[in-house]
């Protein structure tokens, strides 16, 4: 697979405080990559130094091959970003906030005009960006972004200050560059519905550390099965007697079982077997958010 | 891409208000400029006007003769004295009499003969120098007169032969008002015009932090960097001279544009002298050369874009280093200002002032070599103003590269 943004054993220090302790990771072509962090956990300085606007102390950064150090021009060329708030210019409109990138890369007009379709700003793209709503000033960031039709868009918070329509828009324009174009997608966030509904692969940051990198697949798979049945002394004690359930929890409309590595069909088929009244039995999927707390201790800041 | 970034900067510029309101008050200022100009003019008229004249010698007349009155019962002034002084009174008197008869012949043919007037100044300046050459063995004053009326008789010449008459020099003519305007503008306006002009050029893009848009490019930051600070200094230069040459066509059209040949001293030389136990710059009589005002004005011209290379520069570079708007407007007015009481305050300051651009805004006395007498240093010349401009702009921008290529963008 190739690897479009590689970062190896990246470090940073401001002041005294070491912010980002060395930390490694890579995203494929096509991957949407959630960067999930508490507030201060250094998600916006590493999306700095993947955009050199701050150097590294030590580590690298690697984007389609080039080294963001030795090859600046070449590998920025690769990338679109939106770092921390889109802050562009309020006293141009949005178009010329677009032209401004545009003139840079040598971006033609017609390419300015499909992305500001894309983002759906036709109706305001004359407006001064001073006019804008925080959520049409996200749309023309991502905008700005996706001008060169870059190979990893990288996006800090993207969600900020959009209603919930907008949010699924951009959900769905992310996904579709992503599966459609190829287009390799960094989002930071902490914001944990998003990054579960959008990523597939997260990165868990806490203290300047990666604590892991799963796929959402790793992140949801569990060992915990619900039963629905009517609850009893005699339903949990004939369950307590079934080999292979390490943990029995009750809830509202039944039982919540901790198989560990036993298979379930085993389990299942004893269940049945001692009369119990089945009305269904389900893999309980993890949230995100309890991946989250076993991972980041403290939880959420 | 370059030329991308370049017509960027254009147009952020020229999308700011603040821009327009700058123009605006530049635009007052210009017409400021000609309305003193007019009433400079005015007040010439007034002044030659042979009625005024007249009243006014009639008072010196009146006044002469009360001091005459007061000598004549004056007991404590010896016969001798007494006697002298009436003489000379008298003999002023006769000479303001003389004057008045002179005014009301001119008020009766209604004209003014300023050709005759000239060479009759030339007659009495020759017969002067020929009367101190008879005399042999010449003082140095006496040389020093000579040469004073040489160079007189220099001047009075030209003026005769380019046909330049008085009133040449004091009406507000196209090339009069370019030469007020360059004079104001540069010791006055100039370095606070470019301070609010260019002082949010870089900063101004740390808050809201539109650099970092800028700057995840791909382009070096040296290009962003260089791309404003040609924007700024040629947007700059363009704006202040376009806007003389402007006042100068308008102006020009209505007044007429004047006399271009009028005879401009420049280069003049200074000696050393202790006068009253102070010591001072005294211009060496003869010194200098005289060249024709359209010559004068485009080396003031010249000057006048060097400077504001250098004080773009250098607000550029406080721009560049502060991060915040505010904080460059702060420094760079505190600077300049600072630079000008120092001026006045110390001599050991004016005396390396020919090395610092902030002292350079009187382009007129650097020009006619005026300069020299305020500061003391011979060295302060047009050449050298040029020189020191150029490698302050290049050490000025080097530091903003410098700067700007290594900061951490934290914004």
């Amino acid at each position: 697979m190739e690897k479009v943004l590689e970062v190896k054993n990246l470090s940073k220090r401001i002041g005294k405080r070491e912010i980002i302790k060395n930390i490694s990771f890579s995203i494929n072509k096509g991957e949407i990559f959630g960067f999930l962090g508490p507030n201060g956990s250094g998600k916006t300085t590493t999306i700095r130094m993947l955009v050199d606007l701050i150097s590294m102390d030590s580590g690298s950064i690697t984007i389609m091959g080039k080294d963001i150090k030795k090859e600046r021009e070449e590998a920025l060329s690769h990338i679109g970003a939106v770092v921390e708030n889109p802050e562009l210019y309020g006293y141009l409109s949005g178009y010329e906030n677009l032209m401004q990138i545009a003139r840079i890369r040598s971006i033609s007009k017609e390419r300015v005009d499909e992305v500001i379709g894309l983002v759906g700003l036709e109706n305001r793209i004359k407006d001064k960006l001073s006019k804008y709503s925080l959520g049409m000033k996200q749309r023309l960031g991502l905008a700005a972004a996706l001008l060169s039709k870059p190979n990893l868009l990288i996006l800090d918070e993207p969600t900020n200050g959009l209603d919930p329509n907008g949010i699924q828009e951009i959900r769905r324009i992310l996904k579709t560059l992503s599966k459609e174009y190829g287009m390799s997608v960094f989002v930071s966030s902490h914001i944990l519905g998003e990054v579960q509904q959008l990523c597939d692969i997260v990165a868990f940051i806490e203290d300047g550390r990666i604590t892991s990198i799963e796929t959402m697949e790793m992140v949801k798979k569990s060992s915990r099965y619900f039963l629905e049945t009517e609850e009893s002394d005699k339903t949990t004690s004939i369950l307590e007697n079934i080999e292979g359930i390490s943990v029995i929890k009750v809830t509202d409309h039944g039982y919540i079982l901790e198989l560990g590595d036993e298979n379930p069909s085993h389990v299942i088929k004893q269940i049945v077997y001692k009369d119990i009244e089945v009305i269904s039995f389900a893999r309980h999927e993890k949230e995100l958010e309890e991946r989250y707390l076993e991972l980041i201790k403290g939880g959420i800041r | 891409m370059f030329s991308g970034l370049i017509k960027n900067e254009y147009i952020k510029l020229f999308s700011k208000k603040k821009t327009y309101i700058i123009l605006g008050l530049y635009i007052l200022l210009s017409i400021i400029i000609a309305m003193i100009g007019e009433s400079f003019e005015k007040s010439y008229f007034r002044y030659k006007d042979p009625d005024y004249l007249i009243e006014n010698i009639n008072h010196q007349i009146q006044y002469e003769k009360e001091y005459l009155d007061s000598i004549q019962n004056d007991s404590s002034i010896d016969e001798d004295e007494k006697e002298m002084l009436l003489k000379n009174s008298n003999e002023h008197i006769e000479t303001l009499k003389e004057e008045i008869k002179r005014l009301e012949e001119r008020k009766k043919t209604g004209e003014y003969d300023w050709r005759e007037e000239y060479r009759e100044q030339i007659a009495a300046n020759e017969s002067i120098i020929k009367e101190i050459e008879a005399k042999g063995n010449l003082s140095k004053d006496d040389l020093n007169q000579v040469n004073y009326m040489k160079q007189d008789i220099e001047r009075l010449n030209i003026l005769l032969s380019t046909d330049t008459s008085p009133e040449d020099e004091n009406v507000n003519t196209g090339i009069n008002y370019l030469y007020n305007n360059l004079l104001m503008v540069t010791s006055a306006f100039l370095s606070f015009g470019l301070i609010l002009f260019s002082s949010d050029s870089v900063s101004g893009e740390y808050n809201p932090g539109t650099l970092k848009f800028l700057l995840i490019q791909p382009v070096t930051r040296i290009k962003v960097l260089l791309s404003k600070f040609v924007v700024t200094a040629l947007s700059s230069v363009t704006l202040i001279l376009g806007g003389q040459a402007l006042f100068f066509v308008i102006v020009g059209l209505i007044k007429g544009f004047g006399k271009l040949s009028r005879p401009m001293l420049v280069g003049q030389e200074f000696e050393k002298v202790i006068y009253d136990g102070f010591e001072m710059f005294q211009r060496i009589a003869g010194s200098g050369e005289y060249i024709p005002l359209w010559n004068y004005i485009l080396r003031m011209l010249i000057l006048e874009i060097f400077l504001i290379i250098t004080v773009t520069a250098f607000i550029f570079m406080v721009s560049t280093i502060s991060k915040s708007s505010v904080v460059a407007n702060t420094m760079c007015i505190s600077i300049m200002l600072g630079s000008t009481i120092v001026y006045n305050l110390s001599s050991s300051y004016r005396k390396i002032s020919h090395l610092i651009f902030l002292n350079f805004g009187d382009i007129d006395g650097i020009v006619s070599g005026s300069i020299i007498s305020n500061t003391g240093k011979v060295v302060f010349t047009p050449i050298n103003v040029i020189i020191v401009c150029v490698i302050t702009t290049i050490v000025f921008v080097l530091v903003s590269l410098g700067v700007f290529k290594k900061r951490d963008l934290l914004i």
